[in-house]
């Protein structure tokens, strides 16, 4: 996995990198947007990490730039100005995700690793988590490498589970896109699958935590 | 901004007008009665002094010199006529020019003699009592004689307090009608001032743009003009106040970022020896960016940095899902079983402001509950309408007599985890005031622990109708 990553603060940036690198990420730095452009341009990168407050052009302006030249790659951004900007919530400004600092390192690869299995998910049809693959076109799931066996709505569920991963799926959420046009699925029902996917679940690396009130968050144990 | 200016000065203006109009006007018309009284007290003793001076004349013509002596053929009827008055007593004297009696009260003695004056005028006292005396000198064969008559003076004094009593009523009425005049016409002309006064007080304490115009006399258009600079002033100061903050932001996050990156990545590399040294350092360089974030937010949930901040449809509800995740971890991390209770409704207000709310108000909750104990977040409507979000736990509760402390910055209960930074609850109570929201917070059940609720205006009825 190629990360390419443009933060000014050296400190910061060394840091970020031997972090990424010691999980298994080769990383790309750069200090300031304008050669960033040209790097994306040229390189393809699998997730682009960018603090917004650059020197000369801002990190904002970077993501607007590239995205209108059609690259898509999924982009986490930094920020130090929580709630300043209210673009930085809606995500409306091209990026996918973002980390206010100081923020702590396990989560940073925490919501990488979510990125970029949505955007595989995308483009290679597969979805990871833990020993967890998911075969989007096949339909088929394998635990170790050895087939796992699930039901529709099982597949279903774990595929919602690991797209939101780290983020909450709501029951609501789940509910709603479980329901088709001649049948309806109860919050009661949906609460039975989980538990009999926690049990095939067992020693996969994952787990299904339940937020009361609210819904389900499928969290890694053991990264890789 | 809003007191001193807006209710005070106009009052104390408007006290100094009437003050400034009724004394003189008083004093002026006082004097006015004055002078009044005297035009018309004089025709009236006008006339009691000539016919005191007619008495004289006529008891003049009585004295004849005969047989070589002066007599006077005065006899007792006549004597009786002019001693009568219906009010005054009347005395009379007719002296020679050795000042002999040739009749009438001996001890009446007539005025001394004024070049040109005759008959001469004059006020006295006489057997204890006042009088007004006329003497009247005139030569006769027998020499000159004095005639003096004169009367107590009850029937002037009679005279002149009827003429004041009947000036004094609608002078007094006059200068009445000139106060409620001043004062109606003070009020009536202080009226725009004071209307101004009370448009600036009800301003929304945030509102910087211009003050109402409206029916501004031309008189205090300078001041308005003054006031709307000084609102300018305050206006650039808050935004320059909000560009420091997100420089101040940047320069001390991403360093602290990068330390405690750093420290994450090397602690566990640390010789036994070292590591328990690590997690502390770590620890505190965690603590030092919580605070840091803190004090940001407090800095920028103040009233005077709310310029940058638009007010816009938030959903509550929304709020708390997407901030479960992140308050998630840190129970689980404390084995504290974190729920939510939400019920969907919409408030008008600055988003992160509210997730900051939101946020300290839920971990104060997992810092003040023992581990294995229960935090429940809730949103919704209570019983009259209004938007809430609450937060309870079943920790050890707070005493009553603390419930108002817990608010002041920095300030830190008795027992608490070490975590906080005393800067959370203040924050709640900031965003809270932004947002005219009313905090209370009561014992969860009889048993202990804490509720936080935080009560929003009710939103409009068609918002309602909306959801």
């Amino acid at each position: 996995m190629r990360i390419l990553l443009v933060e000014d603060d050296m400190m910061l940036a060394d840091s970020i990198r031997e972090g990424l690198e010691k999980n298994g990420f080769s990383v790309d730095h750069l200090g300031a947007a304008e050669p960033a452009e040209s790097a994306l341009t040229l390189t393809h990168y699998d997730l682009a990490i960018i603090d917004i407050g650059l020197p000369r052009m801002s990190g904002l302006e970077l993501i607007r730039r590239f995205r209108q030249r059609g690259i898509t790659l999924p982009v986490l951004v930094l920020t130090a100005r929580d709630g300043l900007d209210d673009r930085i919530q809606g995500l409306d400004l091209g990026a996918d995700d973002y980390m206010v600092k100081p923020f702590q390192l396990p989560e940073l690869l925490a919501r990488m690793r979510a990125l970029i299995r949505r955007s595989c998910s995308a483009t290679s049809s597969e979805l990871k988590a833990g020993l967890i693959r998911l075969d989007l076109a096949r339909r088929e799931a394998t635990l170790g490498g050895a087939p796992l066996e699930l039901t529709g709505r099982e597949w279903d569920i774990l595929q919602q589970l690991m797209l939101a991963s780290p983020n909450v799926l709501t029951k609501q959420k789940m509910v709603e896109s479980l329901s088709g046009w001649d049948n309806e699925i109860t919050a009661n029902a949906v609460e039975i699958y989980v538990s009999r996917l926690r049990q095939k679940l067992a020693e996969s690396g994952v787990e299904i935590r339940t937020i009361r009130g609210i819904g389900y968050r499928l969290d890694e144990i053991t990264p890789g | 901004m809003k007191s001193p200016l807006a209710e005070h000065s106009p009052g104390t203006l408007r006290r100094r007008l009437l003050i400034l109009l009724s004394l003189p006007l008083t004093l002026m018309l006082a004097v006015s009665l004055i002078a009044d009284y005297r035009i018309a007290f004089e025709p009236a003793a006008e006339a009691y002094d000539h016919a005191l001076t007619d008495d004289a004349v006529a008891l003049a013509g009585r004295v004849r010199f005969q047989d070589g002596t002066l007599q006077v053929d005065l006899p007792a009827a006549a004597e009786a006529v002019l001693r009568t008055d219906r009010s005054d007593k009347e005395y009379l004297s007719i002296r020679m020019a050795d000042d002999r009696l040739l009749t009438g009260d001996a001890d009446l003695h007539p005025e001394p003699r004024l070049l040109g004056v005759n008959p001469r005028l004059s006020d006295a006292e006489f057997r204890g009592r006042k009088i007004r005396k006329a003497t009247y000198r005139i030569d006769t064969a027998g020499g000159e004689i004095a005639v003096t008559v004169a009367e107590t003076t009850s029937k002037r004094e009679h005279a002149g307090s009827k003429i004041l009593a009947g000036m004094m009523l609608p002078n007094i009425l006059m200068l009445f009608a000139a106060l409620a005049i001043v004062y109606v016409g003070v009020r009536r002309g202080l009226a725009p001032l004071m209307l101004l006064g009370e448009q600036i007080g009800r301003r929304a304490p945030h509102d910087l743009g211009p003050l109402p115009r409206g029916e501004v006399p031309a008189e205090a258009e300078p001041l308005i003009v003054a006031m709307d600079g000084l609102i300018g002033d305050l206006r650039t100061a808050a935004l320059a106040q909000q560009a420091f903050l997100a420089n101040a932001a940047h320069q001390l996050k991403t360093p602290l970022a990068g330390l405690q990156t750093q420290l994450e990545l090397h602690v566990e590399e640390l010789p036994p020896a070292y590591q328990e040294r690590g997690e502390r350092l770590l620890d505190a360089t965690r603590r030092l960016g919580h605070l840091t974030h803190q004090l940001l937010a407090l800095a920028r949930s103040g009233p005077e940095a709310d310029v940058s901040q638009e007010k816009r449809p938030v959903d509550l509800d929304r709020l708390l899902e997407s901030s479960a995740s992140a308050w998630f971890d840190l129970a689980l991390a404390r084995q504290i079983d974190l729920g939510f209770e939400v019920v969907p409704v919409q408030i008008d207000g600055s988003q992160w402001l509210l997730r900051e709310l939101l946020g300290n108000l839920i971990d104060n909750a997992l810092n003040y509950t023992p581990s294995g104990g229960k935090v429940t977040a809730r949103c919704g409507r209570d019983e009259v309408g209004r938007p809430f979000v609450e937060v309870e736990d079943n920790g050890p509760g707070i005493p009553a007599t603390e419930r108002e402390r817990i608010f002041e910055r920095f300030y830190r209960a008795e027992g608490s985890a070490g975590q906080g930074t005393g800067l959370g609850l203040a924050i709640v109570k900031e965003v809270a005031e932004r947002h005219a929201a009313r905090i209370s917070v009561h014992a969860a059940t009889p048993a202990g622990g804490t509720c936080f609720r935080v009560s929003f205006p009710s939103t409009l009825p068609d918002r309602d109708f909306l959801e």
